[in-house]
């Protein structure tokens, strides 16, 4: 039974696109988490939730609606929080609650709504298709050359704004396009883990990567390492158990986290 | 080097600067006094391009502008190097560090009397430590104007002097010094520094020696906490 999962078009399948989204939500975890915008990965889920209800109802694959919406929802957060002169977290928690009310009034009064809405909360790992891996490789692939062409200066965004206004290196472009590919990369992850839990995809990794306290650079390699894994473990034990595994992923995050943590305390203890 | 003209600023009926007009030259040294809420943080925001003034204007003749704040706001659980931080400071930056590069990290760190610190956590640094590795993060693009929001708060006594020393040294290569401070240090500073005591207007501009003869005695203590 431990073996002959691997047997499955389905589960192999499960594995790549798991792979491929751990990998990526790790990647750009640190330069959203550390800039204090956990919220965001949470508000864009609940917008991508409106993109794949819309999806649903007009085309076959409601990946690319979803896609779509969510990317606009990103520059909407965006230029409320800069032009409104809102706080951010207010920005994103108006555009969030607005679209996923929307969402529901809209599978409210469409009969026959036949995707479950469940699918669309928890996530649909083992029903993922070619289209969806291709996809997420190519989004995978746009992912690593933005951050690795643009590494200096999304560091010095998340460590020190002010400096990068005075050096003249401030771009408004960047900070636009590293919102819209985060939102990119939630909309994949609702369709593997569900709008509910994505988040944890992007909170996570840096959470555990932080305790280990290691150069920046360090610091996104261990939150890649640690997604992957975890990801991987929970996709393997979900099956055989008969448990969801998006909600197993959550739970192997935190474990992992509290190891990091347990790890932090005794090598501090043991220092002193 | 930095031209302001009747500069206004006010915060809904707060006026924090009140039509300031003043110039420095390239090459100066300016200290920049006054009480708490004179503002003197708010003329430094406006000159580093942080903050637009309300009315009027600054022109600022400079190729590049080297700043260190008063105290970073860094998130303690922020994971980075002392080594990524100065490195943020450099005009070409790449993504794995040059050799070159890094020698000339090590050769601040030890000028500043605190080496061996590359590989340190910035945020496990003390708050004079992490004032010096700012500073040199502010050097290390070699910029024309330097720009310090109270320099000498964090430091310890025995490296104020180091600090005052490397200070004169930049300033003789051409460096113009913009410098904010509470304390003016006397044992320091000579006739050829300039102070600009502002409390939302200028009350003073001009040497510091005319400043400690004329200004303090008539009864207005510089010295503010």
């Amino acid at each position: 039974m431990w073996i002959e999962i691997f047997s499955y078009n389905f589960m192999i399948y499960a594995f790549i696109i798991g792979a491929l989204v751990a990998v990526v939500t790790a990647l750009i975890s640190p330069f959203i988490v550390l800039n204090n915008q956990s919220m965001l990965a949470d508000g864009l889920a609940h917008t991508s939730f409106l993109g794949f209800v819309i999806g649903v109802i007009l085309i076959d694959q409601p990946i690319y609606i979803a896609l779509l919406i969510a990317a606009l929802a990103s520059v909407l957060i965006k230029l409320i929080a800069t032009k409104a002169s809102i706080n951010n977290d207010a920005a994103i928690g108006v555009v969030s609650s607005l679209s996923f009310a929307i969402g529901l009034i809209i599978i409210s009064v469409t009969s026959g709504f036949n995707v479950s809405i469940e699918s669309l909360m928890t996530g649909s790992l083992l029903t993922t298709n070619i289209d969806d891996i291709i996809i997420t490789s190519l989004l995978a692939l746009v992912t690593f050359a933005f951050v690795i062409f643009f590494y200096r200066y999304l560091y010095q965004n998340v460590f020190d704004k002010e400096n990068i206004v005075i050096s003249r290196r401030k771009s408004i472009i960047l900070d636009y396009t590293l919102s819209m590919i985060s939102a990119l990369i939630i909309v994949v992850g609702v369709k593997i883990v569900g709008a509910l839990l994505v988040s944890s995809l992007i909170i996570f990794p840096t959470l555990i990567a932080t305790q280990f306290k290691k150069s920046f650079k360090t610091t996104i390699i261990i939150s890649i390492s640690a997604s992957l894994a975890s990801m991987l473990i929970s996709i393997y034990i979900s099956y055989p158990l008969d448990i969801p595994a998006s909600s197993t992923v959550v739970i192997s995050n935190a474990v992992i986290l509290f190891g990091a943590y347990v790890y932090r305390i005794l090598k501090g203890k043991f220092q002193r | 080097m930095i031209h302001a003209k009747n500069l206004t600023v006010k915060f809904n009926d707060l006026t924090v600067l009140d039509d300031i007009t003043f110039d420095v030259n390239k090459g100066e040294i300016v200290h920049i006094l006054g009480p708490n809420g004179s503002g003197k943080t708010t003329l430094i925001k406006i000159i580093l391009g942080l903050l637009k003034p309300t009315s009027g204007e600054v022109l600022i003749d400079s190729k590049k502008v080297g700043y260190l704040p008063q105290i970073i706001k860094v998130n303690s659980n922020f994971p980075t190097t002392v080594g990524e931080v100065i490195y943020s400071g450099f005009a070409k930056q790449y993504l794995v560090m040059k050799k070159a590069q890094i020698e000339i990290i090590k050769k601040w760190l030890q000028k500043m009397q605190i080496p061996d610190l590359v590989h340190k956590q910035f945020s496990e640094l003390s708050g004079g430590q992490r004032q010096r590795v700012l500073l040199i993060r502010a050097l290390i693009a070699k910029p024309d104007l330097l720009v310090l929001d109270e320099p000498t708060s964090a430091l310890d006594p025995e490296f104020r002097k180091r600090f005052y020393e490397i200070m004169y040294e930049l300033n003789k290569a051409g460096m113009t010094i913009i410098n904010i401070t509470h304390d003016l240090d006397s044992n320091f500073v000579d006739c050829s520094n300039n102070v600009l005591y502002l409390d939302r207007q200028i009350k003073f501009y001009g040497s510091y020696c005319v400043f400690q003869t004329d200004y303090s005695s008539k009864g207005h203590h510089h010295h503010v906490d």
